[in-house]
């Protein structure tokens, strides 16, 4: 997804401003993703800002996986999963559950700005969760701006 | 110290250890770590205010040259005995391996001496957080009852606390500035007993996941995954903070982190080895307030 | 021999000259002025203590004459070879198809663009001797087979001018190894300490020509008081400092007497060193470096250099798994050998300048001294070379 092809705006999306936020969102297979795709085939208007990564549980994400995605450009993450209780094998998310609450307020106490750092529970059936989630993320970050604190990857310059 | 050197010689010439560690001071007056493989050097053991080493590391199955000397008894603070305790719980030694000298602590300084002095100045500000100053569950616990150590100059918790009312930017040009300096020499880990993997993840280069280079970049990845890898196992025992060249405040993340897993999951990192581990386990009404 | 034979004194020999400490700052206004760099030893207040290292500075002022500062805790070798240091960016394109002829490079073709280091001339102000000497030993590996251009332009572009001790503590041991407290080696111009200012000891040609594009500065005639001022505090501290009878030991390791590589002894004093490489990395002769890439997905990418240590488990660690250096002892026993015998055995100098700096940092209390001498004691000097 090129920087330069913003969406158009459609109802219910962020006005296109000159900076796109580049979202990576990684999602559990089972609900979240399903989810997304029925956002999709619900035709949800949704901005084209998400880089979605599918894990098979959201207990697999390693924190090291958000780090890399802010280290590679990333000016924000999104990291979703079944609901507790909902998961396909029964506790990833609750595993997962913990690990990101010390991974979040170590990045807090580290100096990211955590509203570029976004959990949610979104099941199977939560398009609109979904799309709701997505534009919102993105018109939170337009605000924001682009990543600036994280030394991310210079694909122009040295160092 | 008698007593230390009586039960380290006791143990040796009865044969149940091979070797002992404790601490010793070279000629200059600074104490450093003593394996003693002979009853009559036992008498080149002490102990006071300047024996601030986690002498639990030397347990960890790497140290093969350690290992190889046979089975072994540790001197050991109550904060280095809740580190053994930790290798315990991950199945790093069996209890049956090791004996545990316990003595009992009433501080020690931030550095290994020449001067042996305990006050605000020269005390550790690691100590001002120690829940348990006698050792738990050892072999023999030997030493007199001491005192709480002196309020130190340094207060790490006030140190986090006048971080936090920094704004995120001021507090990232804090951290930047420091990891800025990174070398990446490891040392943090090297010294650490609660880090005791195999293969440390930032050796690994099929992926390459943490960068090796000492950039910032690298470096935040490194001390970020350290500081996770540690949160609920670390001891608060400070030999990273002691070792690291360029003086990074390691202990302030290490404390953060061990701060809010006992404020959020009452979790503590404990001479217990039956204890659940902290992130590897999990509640069913664990704090999701941040996820939406 | 291996230890540190001094310089031979130039032809015609320059006469001391002075500077006194506002000329000092002067100097540092005029260099800064004329866009150099000036490096000079600072104190930045730290967590638990103040934290002494060399560091740009930014305004004359900014210059500390203290005459009791602690060692910097690093050494000058950050500047001459950086920690990370990009070599060069790749880019890979991958040729469009076309209807017609078929590609150039069917299967790619990679660019590669050299970093261009940027780095303004310098003049390093107020360095140690050990610092100094050490960067002299370095050269000499780093002209050795393939010139390294990086360090060479750095040194090419950097003036030096030391300051001589005035304090030295039970770590130092420089004067073990043919070194002291107003060591010439690798330095342009020293400056010793006096009431008021310093006693300018002008060292090569390059030193000489600083003096005299700052000509003004160094023109006040030698307070010859002052001079004899300075030159006793040196005789008091070289009497002071800890001369520790290493040069058997050293001798004896660089001739591989007694079974040094395979004597049993080095299990024994690497019992309590727990392999952090912290002695590594703050230690003025250490050079060992590593290539890394940093692919940046598929198309792109850039080579680093950086810092290495004998002393990482995984120094030696083969792609087959292989590690010829599997435990500690050997990995010591290689950096003390590197040091002291394979060093001196290529380039006649020893690897070390007795800064002391990793006797005093070391965590497990590792001291390089000691061990040299302990080492020495338990080899067998009656046996032949083995």
């Amino acid at each position: 997804m090129s920087q330069e092809s913003h969406p158009t705006t459609p109802e219910g999306a962020p006005h296109p401003e000159p900076f796109q936020p580049k979202i990576v969102a990684f999602v559990c297979n089972w609900c979240t993703y399903a989810g997304a795709d029925l956002a999709g085939t619900s035709r949800l208007k949704m901005a084209a800002n998400t880089r979605l990564i599918r894990l098979p549980c959201t207990g697999r994400i390693d924190p090291l996986f958000i780090t890399k995605a802010f280290e590679q450009g990333a000016d924000g993450v999104i990291v979703s999963g079944c609901h507790p209780a909902d998961c396909h094998y029964a506790t990833g998310n609750l595993h997962a559950r913990r690990r990101f609450a010390v991974y979040r307020e170590l990045m807090a106490f580290l100096g990211i700005d955590l509203r570029r750092l976004v959990f949610s529970w979104v099941s199977a059936s939560e398009g609109r969760k979904w799309a709701d989630l997505v534009n919102e993320t993105v018109r939170e970050l337009n605000a924001l701006g682009p990543r600036n604190a994280y030394p991310a990857v210079d694909r122009e310059g040295d160092q | 110290m008698k007593e230390i050197r009586e039960v380290a010689s006791a143990l040796l010439s009865g044969g149940q250890v091979d070797w002992v560690l404790g601490y010793e001071e070279d000629a200059k007056g600074l104490v450093k770590p003593a394996f003693i493989t002979d009853p009559a050097q036992a008498a080149r053991l002490i102990f006071d205010p300047r024996c601030v080493h986690n002498l639990a590391v030397y347990l960890l199955p790497g140290r093969r040259h350690v290992r190889a000397l046979g089975r072994g008894a540790l001197v050991v603070k109550a904060c280095d005995a809740r580190a053994v305790a930790g290798l315990l719980r991950e199945h790093q030694l069996q209890r049956d391996e090791l004996v545990l000298i316990g003595v009992r602590c009433g501080g020690v300084r931030q550095d290994p001496g020449p001067d042996a002095v305990l006050n605000e100045e020269s005390v550790a500000a690691r100590c001002a957080l120690c829940p348990e100053r006698t050792p738990q569950r050892v072999d023999h616990l030997v030493g007199p009852e001491l005192p709480p150590p002196p309020a130190g100059n340094r207060d790490l918790l006030r140190e986090i606390a006048e971080l936090e009312a920094l704004t995120s930017e001021a507090r990232f040009a804090f951290w930047s500035k420091h990891f800025s300096r990174c070398v990446r020499c490891h040392a943090c880990r090297q010294v650490c007993p609660l880090c005791n993997c195999t293969r440390c993840i930032a050796d690994k280069s099929q992926p390459q996941f943490i960068e090796a280079a000492p950039h910032l970049r690298g470096n935040l990845a490194w001390n970020i995954t350290r500081a996770l890898h540690l949160a609920g196992r670390c001891v608060g025992c400070g030999e990273c903070e002691r070792a690291c060249p360029v003086d990074i405040p390691l202990a302030l993340i290490n404390a953060k982190l061990s701060h809010f897993m006992h404020e959020c999951y009452a979790h503590e990192a404990s001479e217990d080895p039956e204890q659940p581990s902290p992130i590897g386990d999990f509640r069913s009404d664990d704090d999701q307030e941040f996820i939406r | 021999m291996s230890e540190h034979a001094p310089s031979s004194p130039e032809k015609d020999t320059p006469a001391p000259l002075w500077i006194s400490d506002d000329d000092l700052r002067g100097l540092v206004d005029d260099c800064l002025r004329a866009q150099r760099q000036v490096i000079a030893p600072m104190l930045e207040k730290g967590a638990a203590r103040a934290r002494p290292l060399y560091a740009p500075l930014a305004t004359a002022e900014a210059l500390r004459l203290q005459v009791d500062d602690p060692l910097p805790s690093q050494s000058l070798r950050r500047h001459f070879q950086p920690p990370s240091q990009a070599l060069f960016r790749w880019t890979f394109e991958k040729p469009a198809p076309t209807e017609d002829q078929p590609p150039e490079n069917p299967l790619g073709k990679v660019a590669l663009q050299p970093a261009t280091p940027a780095f303004p001339p310098t003049v390093i102000l107020g360095a140690r001797p050990c610092d100094a000497a050490a960067l002299e030993i370095v050269d000499q590996v780093m002209r050795e087979d393939r010139r390294d251009e990086s360090w060479f332009s750095r040194r090419a572009a950097t003036v030096i001018l030391t300051r001589g001790c005035t304090w030295s503590d039970a770590s130092c041991f420089c004067t073990s190894l043919g070194l002291g407290p107003d060591a010439p080696q690798g330095s342009d111009l020293l400056l010793l300490p006096a009431q008021g200012g310093h006693v300018v000891r002008v060292l090569t040609a390059k030193g000489q020509a600083f003096v005299a594009d700052h000509a003004p500065r160094f023109a006040a005639p030698l307070p010859d008081h002052r001079r004899r001022e300075a030159e006793a505090a040196l005789a008091a501290l070289r009497q002071d400092l800890e001369n520790k009878p290493l040069s058997d030991a050293v001798d004896h390791l660089r001739q591989g007497l007694g079974g040094a590589f395979s004597a049993a002894i080095w299990d024994e004093v690497a019992l309590r060193c727990h392999g952090c490489g912290v002695c590594a990395a703050l230690c003025p002769t250490c050079y060992c470096f590593d290539i890394v890439e940093e692919p940046h997905g598929p198309k792109e990418g850039v080579r680093r250099m950086k810092w290495d240590t004998c002393q990482d488990p995984i120094f030696t660690l083969h792609g087959s798994g292989h590690n010829p250096r599997p435990n500690q002892s050997s990995r010591y026993r290689q950096r003390v050998l590197h040091k002291f015998s394979v060093y001196p055995n290529r380039f006649g100098q020893v690897l070390c300048t007795g800064c002391g700096r990793c006797v005093r940092a070391c965590p497990a209390g590792m001291d390089l001294a000691e061990i040299l001498l302990q080492v020495d004691g338990a080899l067998d000097h009656a046996a032949k070379k083995s």
